[in-house]
Formats: C-alpha cells, sequence, structure tokens
C-alpha cells in the first residue's frame, strides 16, 4: 500500500520524465531513463560542477592542515542552507493542501501511509537540493584525507543527518504554519508572513555560526586556536563528519530524536489539519459601481491575482523580490562602510569591473524569482478560459511576462541603484547598467515562459509540483544563475568594459528571440495544450 | 450559425470524430448525445478552438475557427462539462474579469449582472471566494459568465450535471429566451428527457461517427429518444452508415 501511494507520490512529481505531452502518452521505460540521465546531467554537471569545485578548493589547504572538521562544517552549512531554501516554503502545502486528500482518505488506506508518502515528496526534494552539495563534498574528502573506516562512514552518516535535518526544520515550520493558518481568515498573507518569519529565524540561528566561524578563523591567524562556547558544538558536528565516532554518535541521536519528535507532532494531527475546513465568515456581496478595464490590464490583473492569492506561489516564486529591497535599503544606509570596505580590499583596479559586476549581481538575484516558470503549469484545469477567450495566445503569455516585470523590475532597478550609488559608478554608465539589468530581467521572465512551454504540467494534485518540483523552475533558476556567474567571472577574468558592452549585446539579442519564439510558436503551443 | 463540416480528430491511430457534419441555425437548440467517448467532449473542444482537429470545416457564423479563431470567440460563449473556474478570484471579480476581456461595458455588466445572478439566486454569495463554492455554484457562475456578453452562439459540454432541480429549470428558461432572440445552442447531455423536452433538434454520436440527426421528431418519430437512442446504441455500425 505505501509503495504503491510513494510509487503515485513520485510519479506525480516526475510525470515529465515519464509522459510525453506532444505525443499524448507515457514515455517507454528506455525513453524515460535516457530523458532522466539527460537531465541529471545537466543539474549535476552544472551545479555539482560548482559545488564540486569549491569543495575542491577548500578541501585541500583545510583537511592537510587539520581542519577536516571546518570543512565539513562549511560545506554541510551551505548544503542546510540550500536544502532550507528549497523545501521549506513548499512543505505546507505539500503535506497537507494536495487536492486528492479527500480522494485518498476516502480509501481503506492507512493515514499514516498518506502521510509518509506527502513526506517522502518533501523530502526528495530536499534531497534534490543537498546532495548537489553533499556528494562533492563527500567526494572531495576521499580524494584529500587518510582512508579508514570512520572517515568513510563520517561523511556518508553526516549526509544523511544534514538531509534529515532540512526535512526536521521544514516539515517543522510546515507543521507551524497549518496549525497557525486554521485560526487565520487570510490564510495565503498569513502563511507568507509566518513560512518567511520561520525562515527569518533558521537563518538568523545560521549567520550567527558563521559569525563564530569567522572568529575563529580570526583566531586562526593569530595561532589562538581555542574552541569553547558555541563553536564546541559547530566543533562537534564538523568532527562528527570527519570520522569522530562519539560526537558522530551524539549528532545522529539528537538527529534521529528530533526527526521521531516531528513525527509523532505530525502524526498525531495531521488528520486534523486535513479535514479541518475554517474558511472564513461568508461575505456578503454589495452591488458596487462597476468599472471596465482594457483586455491587456484584465489579464494582467488576473495573473496577480493568481500569483497573490497563493502564499506557494508568491513566497516561492518572488522571494527575490524581498531580497534585492533589503539589501538595496541596507546598501542605501550603509552605502559608505560597503562602498569603503570594497575599495580598501581590492584598491583602483575594481573600478572598472563595476559596472559588469553590478550588472551580474543583480541578475543573480532576480534569477531567484521564478514566476513565469511555473505560470502556464499552474494554469492546470482552468487552462480552457484562457484558451476560450477571444484573446490571442500572446496576450495572456505577456500578461504573464507583465507580472514577472511589476514583481521584479522595480526591486532590480532599486537594487542596482543602491549598488551603484554605493560603489560610486560613474554617472555615465547608469543608463547602460539599468539597461541590461531591465533587459535580463525580461530575458529570464521570457526564459521561464519558454521552458515552461516545452514542459507544461497541467494535471497535478498540489500546486507545489509546478512551482518547486517542477523542471521547468529548476532550469529557469539555474539558467538564471548560471548565466550571472558568467557575466561576473568574465568580467572579473576578461577585459570588463569590453565584456560589458558584449554581454549588453548578447542579452538584449537572447530577449529579442525568446520573445520572437514566444509570439509564434510558444503562442501555438499555448493554444494547443 | 454554427457549421460543422466532414470534421475529423485523431489521437493518435484512434479516430475520435469521423467525417461528422452538422448544422445549427439561429433559434435552434441542438442536442448532442452519445456514449461515454462517442466523440462529443472532442467535437465541443474543436468547435470552440481549444482543439486543433485533422479534416474538416468548422465556421461559426460564417467565419471559419480556423482563421478567424478569435472573431469566431468573440461570438460564442462555452462552458465546460466540469466547471473549472479560477478559484483564487471572487465571483464577482471572475464576472468582471471575463466582461473585462469581451469589452462589456460597465453599465451593461451589472445590469446583466444583477439579472442572472438573481435569476440563479447566486447575488449574495458573488464576493465570496470561488474555492469555497459548491459544484452547483461554480455551475451557475460559469453560466452567468457565458450569458454576461449575450453571445449568438452557447456550446455547453453537460450543462445540467451539479445543478439543482430549480437551476436546471431556470437554465432551461435561459436557453429558450436566447433561442427566442435569434441565438443558438449547441450542447452534449446524457439526460434524454431533457434533450427530448428541451431541444428542437438532435444529432446522435456513436464511436466518432454521426448515426442520427435531424429535428427531434425526425429522430424520434412516435418512440422516446432514449428507445431509439438505446437501438441505435445496439446496432451494428455497418447497418447505421444510411441514418
Amino acid at each position: 500500500m505505501l509503495k504503491t501511494l510513494l510509487k503515485k507520490q513520485f510519479i506525480e512529481i516526475n510525470k515529465g520524465f515519464f509522459f510525453d505531452s506532444k505525443k499524448g502518452k507515457n514515455r517507454t521505460r528506455k525513453g524515460a531513463i535516457l530523458y532522466i540521465l539527460f537531465y541529471v546531467l545537466i543539474l549535476v554537471g552544472l551545479l555539482g560542477g560548482l559545488f564540486s569545485f569549491l569543495a575542491y578548493t577548500l578541501a585541500g589547504p583545510l583537511v592537510s592542515a587539520g581542519f577536516g572538521w571546518l570543512y565539513f562544517l562549511i560545506m554541510m552549512g551551505i548544503a542546510l542552507v540550500l536544502g532550507i531554501f528549497g523545501s521549506v516554503f513548499t512543505t505546507y502545502s505539500s503535506l497537507y493542501l494536495s487536492t486528492d486528500n479527500d480522494l485518498l482518505l476516502s480509501m481503506p488506506i492507512p493515514i499514516r501511509y498518506i502521510m509518509i508518502a506527502r513526506l517522502m515528496g518533501v523530502y526528495l526534494m530536499d534531497l534534490l537540493y543537498t546532495l548537489i552539495v553533499l556528494i562533492p563534498m563527500t567526494v572531495m574528502y576521499y580524494l584529500v584525507a587518510e582512508i579508514n573506516f570512520m572517515t568513510i562512514i563520517g561523511p556518508i552518516v553526516m549526509s544523511l543527518m544534514i538531509t534529515l535535518l532540512v526535512l526536521i526544520l521544514s516539515t517543522g515550520l510546515g507543521w507551524v504554519v497549518a496549525r497557525l493558518s486554521l485560526k487565520m481568515k487570510n490564510k495565503s498573507i498569513a502563511t507568507a508572513l509566518i513560512a518567511l518569519a520561520g525562515l527569518g529565524i533558521y537563518y538568523f540561528v545560521y549567520f550567527k555560526a558563521v559569525n563564530l566561524i569567522n572568529a575563529f578563523l580570526a583566531n586562526i591567524s593569530t595561532m589562538e586556536i581555542e574552541i569553547k562556547g558555541g563553536m564546541k558544538i559547530l566543533y562537534g558536528i564538523g568532527a562528527a563528519a570527519a570520522g569522530s565516532g562519539i560526537p558522530l554518535l551524539v549528532v545522529c541521536a539528537v538527529i534521529i530524536a528530533l526527526l521521531a519528535m516531528v513525527y509523532i507532532i505530525l502524526d498525531r494531527s495531521f488528520i486534523r489539519i486535513v479535514t479541518t475546513k475554517t474558511g472564513a465568515a461568508k461575505i456578503k456581496y454589495r452591488e458596487k459601481a462597476a468599472k471596465s478595464r482594457s483586455v491587456n490590464k484584465a489579464l494582467l490583473f488576473k495573473e496577480i491575482k493568481h500569483l497573490t492569492s497563493s502564499s506557494s506561489y508568491l513566497l516561492n516564486s518572488s522571494i527575490g523580490s524581498l531580497l534585492m529591497i533589503a539589501v538595496a535599503v541596507f546598501l542605501l544606509i550603509k552605502s559608505d562602510t560597503v562602498g569603503s570596505l570594497v575599495f580598501d580590499t581590492f584598491g583602483d583596479t575594481i573600478v572598472p569591473m563595476l559596472p559588469i559586476l553590478i550588472a551580474g549581481a543583480t541578475c543573480m538575484m532576480t534569477s531567484t524569482n521564478c514566476i513565469t516558470a511555473p505560470a502556464v503549469s499552474i494554469e492546470g484545469k482552468d487552462i480552457w478560459i484562457s484558451q476560450t477567450l477571444p484573446v490571442k495566445s500572446w496576450q495572456v503569455l505577456r500578461a504573464k511576462i507583465g507580472m514577472h516585470l511589476v514583481f521584479t523590475l522595480i526591486p532590480a532597478l532599486l537594487l542596482t541603484i543602491s549598488l551603484m550609488v554605493a560603489f560610486k559608478v560613474s554617472l555615465a554608465m547608469y543608463l547602460p547598467i539599468l539597461i541590461i539589468v531591465s533587459v535580463m530581467v525580461l530575458l529570464q521572465a521570457e526564459l521561464g515562459l519558454f521552458i515552461n512551454l516545452l514542459k507544461p504540467n497541467l494535471k497535478w494534485t498540489s500546486e507545489m509540483v509546478v512551482i518547486k518540483q517542477s523542471l521547468s523552475v529548476a532550469v529557469a533558476m539555474f539558467s538564471g544563475w548560471i548565466l550571472s556567474a558568467l557575466i561576473i567571472v568574465s568580467g572579473i577574468f576578461l577585459n570588463a568594459t569590453l565584456m560589458f558592452w558584449i554581454w549588453f549585446a548578447v542579452i538584449i539579442v537572447l530577449a529579442a528571440l525568446l520573445n520572437i519564439w514566444l509570439r509564434g510558436k510558444g503562442s501555438r503551443i499555448f493554444s494547443n495544450l | 450559425m454554427l457549421s460543422i463540416s466532414h470534421l475529423t480528430k485523431k489521437y493518435g491511430d484512434k479516430v475520435a470524430v469521423d467525417d461528422l457534419t452538422l448544422t445549427i441555425n439561429n433559434g435552434e437548440i441542438y442536442g448532442f448525445i452519445g456514449h461515454n467517448g462517442a466523440g462529443k467532449t472532442t467535437t465541443i473542444k474543436a468547435v470552440v478552438g481549444i482543439l486543433a482537429f485533422d479534416n474538416g470545416e468548422i465556421t461559426i457564423d460564417g467565419l471559419s475557427i480556423k482563421d478567424q479563431p478569435l472573431e469566431c470567440k468573440r461570438k460564442i460563449a462555452y462552458i465546460p462539462d466540469n466547471p473549472d473556474l479560477f478559484d483564487y478570484m471572487s465571483g464577482i471579480k471572475y464576472l468582471n474579469f471575463i466582461a473585462d476581456v469581451y469589452g462589456v461595458s460597465a453599465s451593461d455588466r451589472q445590469e446583466r449582472i444583477r439579472k442572472y445572478a438573481d435569476i440563479l439566486e447566486l447575488t449574495e454569495d458573488l464576493a465570496q471566494p470561488i474555492n469555497a463554492y459548491s459544484h452547483g455554484m461554480k455551475q451557475k457562475l460559469a453560466i452567468i459568465a457565458a450569458w454576461i456578453h449575450q453571445p449568438k452562439l452557447i456550446i455547453m459540454d453537460e450543462p445540467f450535471v451539479g445543478l439543482d432541480p430549480k437551476a436546471s429549470h431556470l437554465l432551461k428558461q435561459m436557453m429558450r429566451e436566447l433561442c427566442d432572440q435569434g441565438g443558438a445552442i449547441f450542447f452534449s447531455t446524457h439526460v434524454l428527457e431533457v434533450a427530448e423536452k428541451l431541444c428542437d433538434k438532435v444529432a446522435i454520436i456513436k464511436n466518432g461517427k454521426l448515426i442520427k440527426s435531424g429535428t427531434m421528431e425526425e429522430v424520434k418519430g412516435d418512440s422516446s429518444l432514449e428507445n431509439v437512442f438505446l437501438e441505435l446504441e445496439e446496432k451494428p455500425e455497418d447497418d447505421q452508415s444510411e441514418d
């Protein structure tokens, strides 16, 4: 029974791999395997490569200097941040809001099995994000460390523990959100705020740990190494991964105990949360003078309404906006300090690089917003409405791009301006930088739509499947990051001024090409979905 | 008003609709009946322009759905078999959205929303989010949305499913009123009693092929529509080509 549920959950998340939407039938086993391998190669090759490089850079010096535990601490910290970011906003809806809850609960299936199947869906996402860091971490350690039983077992067991810790933290927060949202009227906003507060607490703890590590590293340089206070706990965690027996046992015991506790809490409350329909008080309609809008405004309104009505969609797809505003405000307040810090560190050599670095850094942050990547799939069963309206498919797609621009462009421009002010960029470069950032935001919106049109999934039972667990979103986000990274790297290692103008042209050309595709073939695909 | 000529639609090797020809004139309520999987929904989706077809021609008020889809869509309204609407909107916001897209003026939409929501007893619930609606309420909202721009042709797939008896009765009245004003209705149903009482003309489809069509009297004669339908369903396909 549980196996069947898990299979259903797995197929739902990975439907795109097994079902050919163009041909309207399942892929052959061989076809599905090849398709999965292709995407695994892309994702692992690109992101895995990035973290492999980081692990390679850190492992050698730290392990040979006897700081293997510190190497693990840094890498596991990255995995934890990435894992929480990847799964924390999805857990609430993945666990409790699936549309097939009623159907499954009416069947002779133990409720616990339904919950476990849902938990496995969350865990799968957690694995996707954490293993990208944990696998290179382990492999690089094996290459440089002295190999014995404990140094082999330590990283593997601790990798498993980190994935479980991410599951504990995200499901714990999901449970808190669920309990509180039962009592709230405006669920989407309340859920968003609670989830953000939870994330804030997690990152507060994480940055405290980073501060401790930084303080420790400062002491290393003065050869005054002393492990005390909170650093002892961090040392223990790192040492466990490096193969120290007792810390490993303690960490495992703590995490397994926490997991058991979270499981018991979820088990006891699952059915009540899933079946409680609190609903808001009935709002009685009072007629008001109607106002008419243009077709394009109406379509844009519809898209924005969809985004803001779903806390999952809003949080997962536009978290970058919040981050950009936060960084922009911080920079505007601390512009002198940040500017001086950078110029004191790098001197005048950084001046010619600033335009391209600012553009690349802003693009990196805007890539976190993946609003259009699930925008077609999320229409789900409602898509017939857009298809039967007397509007061109391109108008519907343009409204989705418009929504991305509304939520991303303003924070992106604000961030760009604050960066240019903080780093005293030449006024002559203000306009080109603002243009490159604007076009990049447009390109990201078009790219998300392009990928989603190629890999749509309109038959889902949980919107998280398309918002977070879809290939479209992963590919769109990672493509944005990789492009931004290339922009930054080219600015550092090549002629920064020349590269700025090359990227300026490349991004405009790419955005124009995607625009042409969306108006033509993309629109045809949309109308035939 | 609606002309379907030699419509053929295939899914892979399977022929879902096979050389179907039908004409629906102004003022007619046209029923479309057939067993599950006969090809009714496929035909309807092709007519409303959300399913590309392999052969044939569909024209609405003389305009081709293939060549002038937007002009055709402005003249029609569609209610699918399952009223999946924008759950994230309230009923009134959904109606205003539809009215905006069809270019219905503020005063006209207000008057029509008032009229049809009152008829279908949905007025009080218009401010509620659609995700709080029952199936029947969603169906009523879809009906109001279909009528809001006063289309010339309304195409409905199983429109009576989920409606309570009173709402069903009111819908039938609205359908007749629209046709009396020169519009036309094309709808599929499994409720043969409804089709028999309501429709001016009827078409029976089996395995994608039209096996009988015409006025109600021509199709059923002295028998009941149910008897005719069951007889035709049992007949081998080869014997039905002349019908």
